[in-house]
């Protein structure tokens, strides 16, 4: 029975980070997607360099990288595919038709897509970030606290 | 049981308190939580045993 009570808490305290994890991935993904609007719009403006290109040279964590490659891939297919899960529906349209938007556009009205897109990316890090200071110790210490409770109960 | 296994808690309390607080404060809340999980499941099974003694004694002395 102790056994069984241990693994009870264990296996309550790891759904809890794995279900956190969630708001910890949306957080990460708007802080990167937010550089990376910043890094395109600058060598856009500045350099007119080719979004394919940019991506190639574009230097950041591997995960995100990763994600950048397959919607490079992806460009002329449907990119909604390919988008995270925990990104919404709404997330998700808007950022197809942001890339849909760089394809069609000549340079000017591709600066003025990213800066509307910039300010939109912008409000969702500040909302993941509270998202994620509030939601995340929560959930962990709830399935904790709910396992711990069932663990008490058995013994 | 004696003093020991208050010692014993004490210590996994600090060491994972110490660690907790090093893998927040460079941003790695996640390993964090999974450090906490793993100094709280060190005690519970030093002291699951202790619990189940706990109970049955009360029961004993109430005669439920």
């Amino acid at each position: 029975m102790e056994i069984v009570c241990v693994l009870i808490v264990v296996f309550s305290g790891l759904s809890g980070v794995f279900i956190a994890s969630r708001y910890r991935e949306r957080k990460a993904f708007f802080a990167s997607l937010y550089n990376f609007l910043n890094y395109i719009k600058s060598n856009i403006s500045f350099y007119k360099t080719r979004l394919e290109i940019l991506i190639d040279n574009y230097d950041c964590e591997t995960k995100f990288k990763n994600f950048l490659i397959s919607v490079k891939n992806n460009l002329s297919s449907k990119v909604k595919n390919i988008l995270p899960s925990y990104l919404t529906n709404q997330e998700k349209d808007e950022f197809v038709k942001f890339v849909s938007s760089l394809q069609n556009f000549d340079v000017s009205e591709t600066i003025r897509s990213i800066d509307f897109y910039l300010s939109l990316v912008k409000n969702k890090v500040n909302q993941t970030g509270e998202e994620a200071k509030i939601k995340i110790p929560l959930i962990e210490k709830l399935t904790l606290g709910a396992g711990l409770i069932v663990a008490i109960i058995l013994i | 049981m004696g003093i020991e296994i208050i010692l014993k808690i004490a210590g996994i309390g600090i060491l994972t308190a110490v660690i907790s607080q090093i893998l927040n404060h460079n941003g790695k809340s996640e390993i964090a939580m999974v450090a906490t999980l793993a100094g709280l499941v060190m005690v519970l099974a030093m002291v699951v045993s202790m619990i189940g003694d706990l109970f049955s004694s009360i029961k004993a002395i109430f005669s439920l």
